[in-house]
């Protein structure tokens, strides 16, 4: 961590950046806290150590100008959000100096922590290791790691044995609703959506949602005014437009008051998408999401098998 | 519709329940036919559970 | 230069714990504040909407009069006195139980406590209720 923060001091004094947006301490009650860091008191505060409930990735796409030059602290899920959301063109990637932080394996209490089969941000600019080590994973990535006299390793992926037990924590979550049948999956999952007070929170919070028009709204009739759970469609349209993206991030089901299992839903449906596509979201910009910025052709010529 | 397939099942929703057919305003004959078997497979397939007060 | 500044959400009496996500000087998003103790790091709608109001172009910023069936801007000087004067007037006509004060809980507390000190000790009258219990 000391690295790190010492990187993002250099960044700042040499003014290649105007800020770096990254998740803090607070010194008052301890919790974890955006911060657009310009000081080096502010780097000093920077912390990775547990679960940042927001997204960096959706706060450089909405708050961060296309042409002002920024940084990004992030844990690999929220360095994935930050490509998809360049794909979208909501986030200009080579305004953005990336460094994602490895995260342990279930070092987060959260059910969606524990399916991460993502745990080193090979797609990040700069990446820094559980272990200490840092890597540059792009050109933008090795001109930065000039700056600190670090040694720089190879660029790493996740372990395929961590991968393969994140596969085998994936099938234990799914599991119980895989054996169920259609009706009673269903009831589950309707009686979860019943939950809900409308607050937006799980729109709010997820990096892949950027419409500024957004679906959801009363105005576009799906979501009537007033009354409180909405139409169950609520759900499902934001997973029928979201799904083939939904990086795993969790900041769904972390700012729902109801404690509805979102990020299990949302998560199971892009990994059944992501093996009919094969696409997997957040990894390469130059792999376009299937719903939306593919035609049938291109995935006639990629040999998906469509029914 | 594939993608929206996979949707229905993990949430529980009969994938019939939805069908794309294309049909132009002159094959009359296939309209009809479609619509018919179409809805007979919703009658079978009962209410929109979607709808239901839990 | 974005700054997100904790406070606490002005509308209901749970107290959620929200970061304003303020850019050059206006606010222009709410985030909710991760380990907030009554929140927990969630909002409710108005929670995630309470800067709205803020810059909105329609939140009023002078006090209005009532004037010929519609209402015309004045200044705060004018507008108290022309409340304190007509409060003078009711209770000295009609006395003090004549006038009702209705309270908010997007007041203070200590806001709420000068409001009805006012009302019990200067007006004289038990009539101040709050939105709260409507």
């Amino acid at each position: 961590m000391e690295e790190l923060r010492h990187l993002v001091k250099e960044m700042l004094k040499k003014g290649i950046v105007q800020g770096v947006l990254a998740p803090v301490r607070e010194s008052g009650n301890g919790n974890v806290s955006p911060c657009f860091v310009t000081t080096e008191r502010d780097a000093d505060r920077i912390a990775l150590d547990s679960y940042y409930p927001f997204s960096l990735a959706k706060l450089v796409s909405k708050q961060v100008g296309k042409d002002t030059k920024v940084g990004m602290v992030g844990t690999t899920c929220d360095v994935q959000a930050l490509i998809e959301l360049a794909k979208r063109e909501q986030v200009v990637l080579d305004k953005v100096l990336v460094i994602g932080v490895e995260c342990e394996e279930e070092g987060f209490p959260y059910p969606w922590c524990r399916r991460c089969e993502h745990l080193v941000p090979s797609m990040a600019d700069v990446a820094f290791y559980q272990d200490g080590t840092v890597s540059a994973n792009t050109e933008k990535g090795k001109e930065l790691l000039s700056l600190m006299n670090a040694s720089a390793r190879e660029k790493r992926e996740t372990p395929p044995e961590a991968k393969e037990r994140a596969l085998q924590r994936q099938e234990e979550d799914w599991a119980k609703l895989a054996r169920l049948e259609p009706k009673e999956r269903l009831d589950y999952w309707l009686s979860y959506f019943d939950r809900c007070i409308k607050c937006y929170g799980c729109r709010n919070s997820c990096p892949i949602c950027f419409c500024k028009d957004c679906y959801l709204e009363p105005h576009k009739l799906i979501v009537k005014p007033g009354g409180n759970p909405p139409d169950k469609m609520f759900h499902l349209v934001r997973l029928m437009h979201v799904g083939d993206s939904c990086v795993n991030c969790g900041r769904c089901e972390a700012s729902c008051p109801m404690s509805i299992p979102i990020s299990r839903l949302y998560h199971a449906l892009n990994k059944e998408l992501s093996a009919l596509f094969g696409y997997e979201p957040g990894l390469d910009l130059s792999s376009l999401p299937p719903l939306g910025m593919i035609t049938e052709e291109d995935m006639k010529n990629l040999g998906v098998e469509l029914d | 519709m594939a993608a929206l397939g996979k949707l229905l099942k993990i949430v529980g929703l009969e994938p019939d329940r939805v069908r794309l057919e294309w049909v132009s305003a002159s094959e009359g004959v296939k309209f009809a036919e479609v619509v018919k078997e179409f809805t007979e497979t919703i009658k079978s397939l009962g209410p929109n559970p979607l709808k239901k007060v839990a | 230069m974005i700054r997100f500044v904790p406070t606490i959400c002005p509308y209901c009496g749970v107290g959620c714990g929200l970061l304003l996500v303020v850019k050059d000087g206006r606010v222009v998003d709410t985030q909710p504040m991760a380990g907030h103790p009554v929140s927990e790091g969630k909002l409710c709608i108005k929670g995630w909407n309470a800067h709205q109001f803020i810059h909105h172009p329609e939140r009023l910023t002078r006090p209005l009069i009532r004037e010929n069936g519609g209402f015309r801007e004045s200044s705060w000087e004018e507008a108290i006195g022309l409340v304190a004067k007509r409060l003078e007037e009711t209770k000295g006509k009609s006395g003090p139980d004549s006038i009702a004060f209705l309270s908010s809980a997007r007041c203070t507390n200590e806001e709420n406590y000068l409001l009805q000190k006012l009302v019990r000790a200067v007006i004289g009258t038990n009539n101040i209720d709050h939105c709260a219990r409507l």
